[in-house]
């Protein structure tokens, strides 16, 4: 500890109790004293000093020695230490480590969803495109990767019920349709062209009429009406009823009206007008076979 | 609804041990001595505290009061934006695991706003800073003001919205 000589009462004092009040050094005693008996005392100018040989966090006395400077004060080892253990505790880095490896962990354990999200997009893409077989597939490699996914099964439902719709594969289309829970209009639509179909492939003609005009009445368009006419062609094939004959053919001739731009549209006519002429019931495929350019009356 | 402060803190502690760490770090970068810390308590006062010598720069100042806003943040986003698409996007069932990150996430962007007596160094420093012709300073006050409006609103959950909207509400910009 170092000591300084007051200016006021000239004894020698611990410098930590001593100020420098215009340069004359004066003990803290004797500045209480002055205050009190109503002295006016130039705080306003006093400068104190830190004895760098008194630690000034706990006090410790180091004799002779000078301590280091921790924010311009003298600080001993075991008040360093002490902070420095205040600053990091044992248990921060093991904190800091387990916040780091969640951040690393969460995106490794989640990578799937960013890669179904991406995939999502894809399938998107190919619906927007046409391409329901592709967007089909994406969705059959999502389920792969996320299989607990409530929406992806209905994303995976839909699309599938669409693809197996393209290609007359409609029992498992309606298999899949029949999955969806959340009805919609055009889920609605859907089904009613796979119970079509179904009924077509089970001969339940009356049935696939029920359903042809069921869609007819969401959908006016000629695809639509040529459904209706395709039913009761087969109704008229099977029955030998007048009444379904000169109904496919009014509507057959209205669908025509409506549309014959698209060679789509011309297949299934000329399809529906050999139903009706000659009273075969054949398949798209058979049809196809046996006549690869269309039917002609 | 009120919840005292203690409870919050007790259920959102790691906010606010990184909110203090935030403040250790940049201390540590602008190199300003650290006197004492407290990573976590339960006094009525505060939550947590880090007491350092007293700058000179304004800088200082301004960066170690704005630490906890930009580490807090980035964290929350980071524990966060993983689990947006499991959790909300794709409404994955049982999942415990993203459950703690978005706990984690959440807990850490809550403490990110700077406390009243953070703005108040920065305030401060700014006032000082004015005075010696620094102009530029001025460009924090509107931020000052918004710190101390954000923290009046915390009575309304404004910590919680805010954590919400930087976990969940980018992710939610960016997975549309």
């Amino acid at each position: 500890m170092q000591y300084r000589k007051c200016f006021s009462c000239g004894e020698d004092k611990p410098q930590n109790d001593i100020l420098a009040i215009n340069r004359e050094l004066i003990c803290a005693d004797c500045v209480d004293k002055k205050v009190m008996s109503g002295e006016s005392v130039d705080m306003n100018n006093a400068v104190f000093e830190f004895d760098s040989t008194v630690c000034s966090f706990c006090g410790h006395d180091a004799g002779e020695l000078d301590l280091p400077l921790k924010a311009s004060r003298p600080i001993c080892d075991d008040c360093t230490n002490s902070i420095e253990r205040k600053i990091s505790p044992a248990w921060l880095s093991p904190f800091l480590f387990l916040i780091g490896f969640s951040i690393v962990g969460g995106i490794v354990f989640n990578w799937k969803y960013f890669e179904g999200y991406f995939i999502l997009n894809k399938v998107v893409e190919n619906y927007v495109l046409g391409d329901i077989e592709s967007a089909y597939r994406e969705t059959e490699q999502l389920i792969a990767k996320i299989p607990d996914s409530k929406d992806l099964k209905f994303v995976n439902n839909y699309y599938g019920g669409m693809y197996f719709l393209s290609v007359d594969s409609s029992k498992k289309a309606l298999e899949m349709l029949n999955e969806i829970q959340e009805p919609d209009d055009f889920l609605v639509y859907l089904k009613n062209n796979a119970r079509l179909s179904v009924a077509f492939d089970d001969k339940e003609y009356q049935t696939m009429l029920y359903y042809a005009e069921e869609i007819y009445k969401t959908d006016s368009s000629a695809s639509a009406l040529l459904s209706v006419a395709s039913a009761n062609a087969c109704l008229y094939a099977t029955t030998n009823d007048e009444k379904h004959r000169k109904l496919a053919e009014t509507q057959l001739s209205e669908a025509l009206l409506l549309d014959d731009s698209s060679k789509s549209l011309q297949h299934y006519a000329s399809k529906i007008e050999h139903r009706i002429a000659t009273k075969r019931i054949l398949t798209e495929e058979q049809y196809v076979k046996e006549f690869p350019n269309d039917w002609k009356k | 609804m009120f919840i005292p402060g203690q409870i919050i803190t007790a259920f959102t502690f790691p906010g606010v041990i990184v909110h203090e760490y935030a403040h250790v770090l940049f201390c540590k970068w602008r190199k300003i001595e650290i006197l004492d810390v407290s990573y976590l308590n339960f006094s009525n006062d505060n939550s947590g505290y880090v007491i350092h010598e007293k700058t000179e720069k304004f800088a200082d100042t301004f960066w170690v009061s704005m630490g906890p806003f930009i580490v807090n943040s980035i964290l929350c986003f980071l524990l966060c934006f993983s689990v947006y698409l499991p959790l909300s996007y794709f409404d994955i069932p049982n999942q415990l695991y993203n459950f703690f990150l978005a706990w984690l996430g959440i807990s850490i962007g809550m403490h990110a706003i700077p406390s009243n007596q953070d703005v108040s160094n920065v305030y401060n420093a700014a006032k000082e800073e004015l005075g010696k012709g620094n102009y530029l300073v001025v460009l924090c006050y509107p931020m000052v003001l918004a710190v101390y409006i954000f923290n009046f609103l915390r009575f309304f959950w404004i910590d919680l919205i805010y954590a919400l909207a930087v976990g969940f509400g980018i992710a939610s910009l960016y997975f549309k």
